[in-house]
């Protein structure tokens, strides 16, 4: 089995065969070369499977040229439907512009049979989606999660190990970790969430006329439409903001320069008397927020402050009773509901001996 | 030229292609490993069919992607992911972090043409006159004023990229070189 050889040559010798194949001067010793080398190697034989199937498929580009006077190239996005937006400047104008006889917006084709999908369709279906989130929570409410719902003021809370997702009635989402609970007021001036306990992430739609308030203690963090999270230890906080940007200040002080500002990417930590602000590596942002997705990830991470984050999402905690295992350096991405798999792997990888109780799990080195 | 295995694999492995390199991603502690673990997988579960045809291709598909990673984590220190061993619950646990893209033709089309799109000027030509319009690559090299080596190597290119739409992996991770288009067609 081929295993020494990178995918991506491998991947793109396929291709270049495909292409030499496909080009017209094609004999007998051609074909005997391709077949030993795709004999040679399963994974050369799929490489060239998945370009001759990528080939096949991409037949359906031809819809494409429907309309299209033959020896014209379309321009890009000229296709009747939104792609992205962010297409990549023309690297050769100069070949465009004789590549490209003729064509200008009038000339752009549309897609006979393809339905235009527009931008303005879009916040419909979302609030349709958000009203089934809504049903969807509200269906769960037996579960890890209690639902009160008043006229303007709602609370959410999350039990020990629970993750869920709050849909706010002006469109912004709230994300809630394990053990976390929040107040939800909405007024026609202000949107005010109350932080109690726990952790949040907020992704705040736009309103310039209602600034978005998140209440941690005696301190405030203000949005108008941007996405962060806040973590509350204590009466402490840690924000970090990943798009847009947001104001801390702490309650009572009008005065500007008692604010502080923290932009995308900046994360933010208060003690008592300061704030600290540090800007994550992106590798390390991912880390902080993968519990989003249900996970915890551990980089080079000591065996205690693993521990610790494990121990936020169950009930049944794990101690560490020997110093000289805690400072073990692990790797890797757990389900932070699954600590049985965290502790079985502590278990055949290192030298440690997990030993379970009723109420608590103890870690001892082997 | 494909020959009936070929066909299986291409009909019932690939399409979970995006579903299997997200959630390769995943869980996975080094992104950059991807492509290889992909291909490993993939000679595997191709090598295992040659024998049996997995009823489940798809449930094949993740087990063995699962024990693959199991064998490379002995062999190294890291530690890593949720464990459970068992296939149903992997299934529901890939579906739960991946949902499967059941892609409409319409999608199909326009995560192509999105793919088409982020190619250079060149390449986007030349994959124009020869897929679209369908000419000789002869006949587009002449259209085009390159050399037919040129054509050859850009239509090779314009491919691979297109693969990675075709097979959903778009948003995932493709070849490190060559990548100037992969920011352009994110999945919506």
């Amino acid at each position: 089995m081929n295993t020494s050889t990178n995918s991506a040559e491998i991947e793109a010798t396929a291709a270049s065969w495909f292409a030499k194949r496909e080009g017209g001067d094609w004999n007998a010793a051609d074909q005997a070369q391709l077949e030993a080398w795709l004999d040679s190697s399963t994974a050369h034989r799929i490489a060239f499977v998945r370009i001759v199937t990528a080939w096949e498929r991409s037949g359906r580009l031809t819809a494409l040229g429907a309309g299209v006077p033959e020896a014209t190239i379309p321009p890009r996005d000229a296709w009747g439907f939104a792609l992205s937006a962010k297409v990549p400047p023309s690297r050769a104008p100069r070949e465009r512009g004789e590549s490209v006889p003729g064509a200008s917006p009038a000339a752009t084709p549309s897609i006979a049979g393809i339905p235009e999908v527009r931008a303005s369709s879009r916040p419909l279906f979302s609030r349709r989606m958000r009203a089934v989130a809504a049903l969807l929570v509200a269906g769960t409410a037996a579960g890890a999660f209690w639902y009160f719902s008043t006229h303007h003021a709602d609370s959410y809370r999350t039990q020990i190990g629970a993750l869920t997702t709050v849909p706010l009635s002006d469109g912004s989402k709230v994300t809630l970790n394990t053990d976390s609970q929040i107040h939800v007021e909405l007024s026609p001036t202000l949107r005010r969430v109350k932080l109690d306990q726990g952790e949040a992430f907020f992704e705040v739609s736009k309103d310039g006329a209602r600034p978005f308030v998140v209440e941690i203690a005696d301190k405030r963090v203000i949005a108008v439409g941007t996405q962060f999270s806040v973590r509350r230890e204590n009466n402490d906080i840690r924000v970090l903001v990943t798009e847009g940007r947001v104001w801390i200040e702490r309650r009572g002080t009008a005065d500007k320069a008692a604010q502080t500002q923290l932009a995308a990417g900046s994360e933010a930590r208060t003690s008592q008397t300061a704030v600290l602000i540090d800007r994550p590596a992106p590798a390390q942002v991912e880390q902080l927020l993968s519990w989003r997705t249900g996970h915890l990830i551990f980089r080079d991470t000591a065996l205690a402050d693993a521990v610790a984050d494990f121990n936020r999402y169950s009930a049944r905690k794990i101690y560490i009773e020997d110093p000289a295992i805690a400072g073990i350096r692990i790797g890797g991405n757990f389900r932070s509901g699954d600590a049985d798999a965290f502790l079985w792997l502590l278990h055949s990888g290192f030298p440690i001996n997990v030993e379970q109780r009723s109420d608590r799990i103890i870690l001892t080195k082997r | 030229m494909l020959t009936a295995l070929d066909q299986w694999f291409a009909a019932e492995i690939l399409p979970h292609e995006g579903v299997l390199v997200r959630y390769l991603t995943r869980v996975w502690p080094n992104s950059a490993d991807v492509l290889d673990l992909r291909q490993d997988i993939y000679v595997r579960v191709y090598e295992s069919a040659r024998s049996t045809l997995p009823t489940s291709p798809k449930a094949f598909l993740f087990a063995t992607a699962r024990n693959l990673m199991t064998d490379r984590i002995r062999h190294s220190r890291v530690v890593f992911i949720d464990s459970t061993p068992d296939y149903e619950s992997l299934n529901v646990l890939v579906d739960e972090i991946s949902p499967e893209r059941r892609l409409s033709a319409r999608q199909e089309l326009r995560n192509l043409a999105r793919a088409f799109d982020s190619l250079s000027e060149k390449c986007r030509n030349v994959v124009w006159l020869r897929r679209v319009e369908g000419l000789s690559q002869r006949e587009t090299a002449r259209r085009l004023e390159l050399h037919e080596g040129a054509v050859e190597s850009q239509l090779a290119r314009g491919l691979r990229v297109l693969a990675l739409a075709v097979f959903g992996s778009a948003d995932g991770v493709g070849p490190s070189h060559e990548r100037e288009s992969e920011h352009e067609y994110k999945h919506e």
